[in-house]
């Protein structure tokens, strides 16, 4: 069964990549293609999934970062009861995959690195050296810093600490109505201005 | 003239304007999110709007921030009324004044009424009592929603006792006796040997030692209670002299002179001294204006033929 390419065909980063044992890619590999959920997310997700990663990541890391997205969304999948694959949730995990691909790219040690198999996102700061990257992590941190702190906080509340609406307005106190209506604003002054900073012309 | 006034703080700077549109397909994402969260089915958004396409390529991005890029390390402001820290000093605030007013009123509450030589005065106090004080007497009193209390700490006073719906009662400390009344009219007096109570009207309670039974006096009896707080009750209420003392007079009916002196004298800024011990054996009738201390010497004087001195600090009687 064919899923997606980076799971059906072992791509070039993925071999480079001394760290990795068979057992574990094996054992990734199996549980993707057992999974009904992750066939759907696939279906659901790939297209923004792709473009994402793409933003950030050299074309060549592209694929093993979509294998590696799937693998843990499919680890995920098997716990009792899975999880609801929202999309905050599914982009959560690829947040978490990205730094750490990056980070591990990123490593001088990179052939000796062991990888961390846990499903927590990590949130330690690093040192990003690409220069894709670090361009447009710049270009996007301009623009939240240009947004009022209400929306500011809403939007890392939601997106970064991955928390549910709800508990937005819950933990701030403020009706879900205006969380929504802060967070709509946030994410059309943030496309304005990355519109102006030439973010959609890459 | 012009002024330039310069604002105190430096407004955030300028949020970049939103375009209409954006903020369109911005809200319309935001809802294709909430929806997905409460459980509904998820939708594919965006898929044929590039509008929202383009808002949810932004929302990705924004995942590869860190907490840090968006410089929120300072708590945000909330509204001062729903800070948890201003609602919970608000309420200790509250507690605070509440417990100063109930101490305020358990302290500060206390009024203090009193007389000198030769004065009366009559007083109505906050719950409708009212209160007659006899020459050189000092009274405190504590009105609040929980307690009606007096002490008599010299001296003499009639109680007018108001009724409360509540049968709220009124007490009244005067040396060794306590009385406890919730309606009534009644007589305190006090003296250095015992604390004398007259009823005039209703019922009252009396105690002497905090151990002691109560003794339960009806209209028209009489209760001495001693310094060592032995009660005495039976005697008849003595009417007549309430009547005088509020009047302002003193009834003598064949007193003795000795007996008739340290009454009157209780009234008078300049005291009467009798300059032999015996003189006191003498009897006097009449009625006399209490206040009127040299009136009484110079009658005493004619009926038992006695000669009257005076100097700076006192009336002298002598034979």
């Amino acid at each position: 069964m064919l899923l997606h390419p980076a799971i059906s065909s072992v791509p070039n980063a993925q071999s480079r990549r001394l760290g990795r044992g068979r057992g574990a890619q094996r054992r990734g590999r199996d549980v993707i293609t057992g999974t009904d959920a992750v066939q759907d997310l696939v279906g659901r997700f790939d297209g923004r999934l792709r473009r994402y990663v793409s933003r950030f990541l050299e074309p060549v890391d592209i694929d093993d970062a979509l294998h590696d997205i799937y693998a843990r969304l499919a680890r995920q999948a098997a716990r009792i009861p899975p999880p609801s694959f929202n999309s905050t949730y599914v982009f959560k995990t690829a947040d978490g995959v990205l730094r750490d691909l990056h980070r591990r790219r990123q490593s001088r040690d990179a052939g000796r690195h062991v990888e961390l198999t846990e499903d927590i996102p990590s949130d330690t700061p690093t040192p990003f050296e690409s220069t894709r990257w670090k361009q447009n992590l710049d270009i996007l941190r301009a623009a939240i810093l240009s947004l009022p702190r209400q929306e500011r906080l809403v939007l890392m509340m939601h997106r970064v600490e991955g928390r549910k609406l709800t508990e937005i307005a819950e933990s701030q106190r403020i009706p879900l109505r205006t969380v929504q209506q802060l967070l709509a604003q946030a994410l059309a002054r943030c496309r304005g201005k990355l519109k102006e900073d030439g973010w959609f012309e890459q | 003239m012009v002024r330039a006034v310069t604002p105190l703080r430096r407004p955030e700077p300028a949020a970049p304007p939103i375009v209409e549109a954006d903020l369109d397909a911005a809200a319309r994402l935001v809802d294709a999110l909430a929806a997905e969260e409460a459980g509904g089915p998820s939708p594919v958004v965006g898929r044929s709007d590039p509008a929202v396409a383009e808002t949810e390529a932004v929302w990705d991005a924004l995942g590869a921030l860190e907490a840090e890029d968006f410089k929120l390390a300072a708590p945000a402001p909330a509204p001062l009324w729903r800070r948890r820290e201003i609602q919970i000093g608000g309420f200790a605030a509250l507690a605070a004044c509440l417990v100063a007013a109930v101490w305020l009123q358990g302290q500060a509450g206390v009024q203090v009424y009193s007389t000198s030589a030769g004065e009366r005065r009559v007083v109505a106090l906050k719950d409708g009592s009212r209160l007659e004080l006899n020459t050189r007497s000092r009274l405190e009193v504590r009105i609040s929603a929980r307690q009606r209390q007096v002490r008599l700490v010299e001296g003499e006073a009639l109680f007018t006792v108001a009724k409360r719906p509540d049968r709220q009662p009124f007490t009244v400390d005067a040396g060794a006796a306590s009385i406890r009344v919730t309606g009534t009219q009644f007589n305190v007096r006090k003296t250095t040997d015992q604390t004398r109570v007259d009823l005039l009207e209703g019922h009252v309670e009396v105690r002497g030692r905090r151990d002691a039974p109560l003794a339960r006096l009806s209209a028209g009896q009489a209760v001495r209670v001693s310094a060592s707080g032995d009660l005495t009750v039976g005697a008849p209420a003595d009417f007549a002299r309430v009547q005088d003392w509020r009047a302002g007079r003193v009834t003598l009916t064949r007193a003795r002179l000795d007996a008739a002196v340290a009454d009157i004298n209780r009234y008078a800024a300049k005291p009467i001294a009798l300059a032999q011990p015996a003189l006191g054996d003498l009897t006097v009738d009449g009625v006399f204006e209490a206040r009127d201390t040299r009136a009484f010497a110079r009658a005493v004087a004619t009926l038992h033929g006695l000669t009257l001195r005076e100097d700076d600090h006192r009336l002298v009687l002598s034979r």
